[in-house]
């Protein structure tokens, strides 16, 4: 009997100090993560930096020591800061792809579905198709002057952002002039009719992540250059997980229900830069580059006629 | 006739050297009551600032002209904000701002949804929304989800480069907020009756909350290159106590969509 | 297909153009089997978003100048390597290899740009805390 308890205890003890480690390590990669105060770089883990979140195709690399998530007098974390998110060629491909067509490759961030590849309806492989010839480039909201890239490519193309936080609002200024405001007292969307380029966003704090949802989102944007699929009917939920003083880990589900078969998940670090400032970028009048890509978008709607 | 127990006497007694110690030590009474000259309440920011953040629009027609102007094609009539009633051109520039306004339908940038720089976008007649903290105050605008940023941390203004909107840095004067706005590329203009400045353009903003619901804002603009001399505009802007976030309206898109160069795409685009 | 051929062998040519270009409109715009190089004497600059422009001017066939609108980089990334409008006054001699658009103008996508000196232009940092994308 002695005996039987003695090795029940030791597998007792062997079990939880396995499955701390385990915690300790940080969750599974493929499941996007949890809003849970404890993956974040907080006080329990010291100066460690922490983990990044999962990142099934590569992940960030893990970063070197730094300080721990800043805090505001009521305890929440701190997100202000100038940032630079590491795109990893989202902006010209959410999945794992080489470089083409004059735009860099990329090594993927989607984190759901598990193969990294985004789950499309056929008629969105067909108009995907469509959008990736050259003479489509036109049609990219952002070659037209139109700043606010949506949600959530507005945190992936290659131009920082601010984030200001108060009690009530968290503000993201982007350098690309356009803004997001999330309120964090609010409980209610505008009404359904009132669409915008960045939606209608209400923010909540479930422990230590910041968790965002959106949806009033017109569905004229792009999720990137290479013409990725985004409806009107997309919302999308993301959680801001700080990970040190200097880095947040942003995790973007999207569900869209014309577009794809089922909801996927991205996820992007985001690196702040202590003296970093916002420049701008607004139209000039004499915009080089949309002038060129409407003639050649004319030109090849103009031969596609002669030869019907 | 009543006849006072020694008991009530004491009662009314004691009530009024209450009454009359609360009269003298204002209790309850809102501090704005406090009699002449005593300022407003204004809430204040945990750092003790005067707390700016809400959503605010100005209720004049400076937008349209900043001088007093009568009404034209899609120009509300101005009693005009500025100091002095004009602003003081050198003869070139006179000359430039009179051609502006000539061709204004046309030359105008806003009406091609460009930047409406520093001070323009602040007496737009579309709301804005203003956030605070011990380093920055921001503004996000309805108009074109135009942004600003006043750095408030002590830092120097950008060198070398230009904006539409300028670059703001700002410190606390007392309870006004003042914002020094250089670095204009010179291509906005001032409202749409064609006043402008150039990039050489120095604007000093100040902010100061006459009440809790009430922004005075002034604003002196100084440009050797232009005036004859620093002119100063001013004017109140309201706070928004009905709307509880700024919408978008992102007028070069809308302008894009309106020019035929957006095509409705019937799989994503909303339906109406 | 072919395009992408290219790209996978040359990546290293393919990323290059990438950071000065990156954008859409590069295929839309310019031919890479229409490699370009030029000499000639800067005319000005035009620092915008997302693409800067350099207006050069090249001796012509018959002697007469010709100009050239040469693609370059987004003018705020030239600012965070430290680059400024000073830095290349009008005069100044460049090389450019690029790809010429599609549409047979004088224009063309920068890939390398060379000072006379040797010195690639806009190339490497001078702020140490320069974010490059």
């Amino acid at each position: 009997m002695k005996r039987l308890l003695a090795s029940l205890f030791a597998a007792a003890v062997v079990a939880i100090t396995v499955s701390t480690l385990l915690i300790a390590q940080g969750a599974p990669p493929a499941a996007p993560a949890q809003g849970d105060g404890g993956r974040a770089g907080g006080a329990g883990r010291g100066g460690g930096g922490g983990r990044a979140g999962g990142g099934r195709a590569g992940g960030a690399a893990e970063a070197p020591p730094a300080a721990p998530v800043r805090r505001l007098a009521d305890g929440k974390p701190d997100l202000s800061g100038f940032y630079n998110a590491e795109g990893r060629g989202a902006n010209y491909g959410l999945e794992e792809h080489a470089a083409w067509s004059g735009m860099p490759g990329g090594q993927g961030v989607i984190i759901d579905p598990p193969d990294g590849k985004l789950p499309m309806q056929d008629w969105a492989r067909k108009v995907l198709a469509l959008r990736q010839r050259p003479e489509y480039g036109y049609d990219d909201p952002t070659a037209q002057c139109t700043q606010a890239a949506g949600v959530p490519r507005s945190f992936y193309v290659p131009s920082p952002f601010h984030i200001l936080q108060t009690p009530d609002h968290v503000a993201v200024l982007f350098e690309r002039m356009s803004w997001r405001v999330i309120p964090l007292n609010r409980k209610t969307h505008v009404p359904d009719t009132i669409r915008m380029w960045h939606g209608d966003s209400i923010g909540r704090w479930e422990g230590d992540t910041l968790v965002v949802e959106t949806k009033n989102l017109n569905g004229k944007t792009w999720l990137n250059e290479a013409g990725e699929i985004v409806s009107h009917a997309e919302t999308v939920v993301e959680r801001f997980i700080p990970v040190n003083a200097d880095r947040i880990r942003y995790e973007a589900t999207v569900t869209d229900p014309l577009v794809y078969t089922r909801p996927w998940t991205i996820g992007v670090n985001f690196n702040r830069q202590a003296d970093g400032e916002l420049l701008e970028v607004a139209c000039l009048e004499d915009d080089e580059d949309a002038k060129h890509l409407k003639d050649i978008k004319d030109a090849a709607r103009a031969a596609e006629k002669k030869g019907n | 006739m009543l006849t006072w127990s020694l008991k009530s006497v004491r009662l009314v007694l004691v009530m009024a050297v209450i009454l009359g110690a609360g009269a003298l030590l204002r209790v309850g009474e809102p501090a704005a009551a406090q009699g002449p000259g005593a300022k407003p309440q204004i809430p204040r920011t945990a750092d003790g600032k005067p707390n700016l953040q809400g959503i605010w629009q100005v209720r004049n027609r400076a937008a349209s002209s900043l001088e007093p102007l009568l009404a034209r094609y899609r120009m509300p009539p101005s009693s005009g904000v500025v100091e002095g009633g004009t602003i003081p051109y050198q003869e070139w520039a006179l000359k430039k701002r009179d051609e502006n306004y000539a061709n204004r339908y046309k030359a105008d940038p806003l009406a091609s949804c460009y930047m409406p720089g520093i001070p323009r976008i602040m007496y737009l007649e579309h709301p804005f929304q203003i956030f605070q903290t011990p380093q920055h105050v921001a503004m996000t605008f309805e108009f074109n989800l135009a942004h600003r940023l006043i750095y408030t941390n002590g830092s120097k203004h950008v060198d070398g480069i230009e904006f539409w909107m300028g670059d703001a840095r700002g410190r606390w004067e007392g309870d006004t907020l003042v914002s020094e706005v250089t670095n204009f590329n010179g291509k906005a203009w001032l409202d749409m009756a064609g006043n402008f400045y150039s990039e050489n353009a120095k604007v000093t903003e100040r902010f100061t909350l006459a009440d809790a619901d009430t922004i005075r804002y002034e604003v002196t603009v100084e440009d050797p290159k232009v005036f004859t001399r620093a002119w100063k505009m001013s004017m109140p802007i309201y706070r928004h106590k009905d709307m509880d976030r700024v919408l978008e309206y992102h007028c070069k898109a809308e302008e894009s969509e309106a020019n035929g160069n957006f095509e409705r795409v019937p799989q994503t685009w909303y339906p109406k | 297909m072919s395009v992408r051929i290219v790209c996978a062998l040359a990546l290293a040519v393919c990323l290059a153009a990438a950071s000065a270009s990156a954008h859409h409109s590069f295929a839309a715009e310019f031919d890479e089997n229409k490699p370009v190089k030029l000499t000639g004497k800067v005319i000005e600059m035009k620092w915008s978003n997302p693409h800067s422009w350099i207006f050069i001017e090249v001796a012509g066939p018959n002697g007469k100048p010709v100009k050239w609108a040469l693609e370059f980089g987004a003018a705020n990334a030239l600012f965070r390597r430290g680059w400024r409008k000073e830095d290349l006054p009008a005069g100044t001699v460049l090389s450019v290899d690029g790809w010429q658009a599609r549409n047979g103008t004088n224009t063309a996508n920068a890939r390398g740009v060379t000072m006379s000196d040797g010195r690639r232009l806009f190339a490497g940092s001078s702020n140490p805390n320069a974010q490059e994308k």
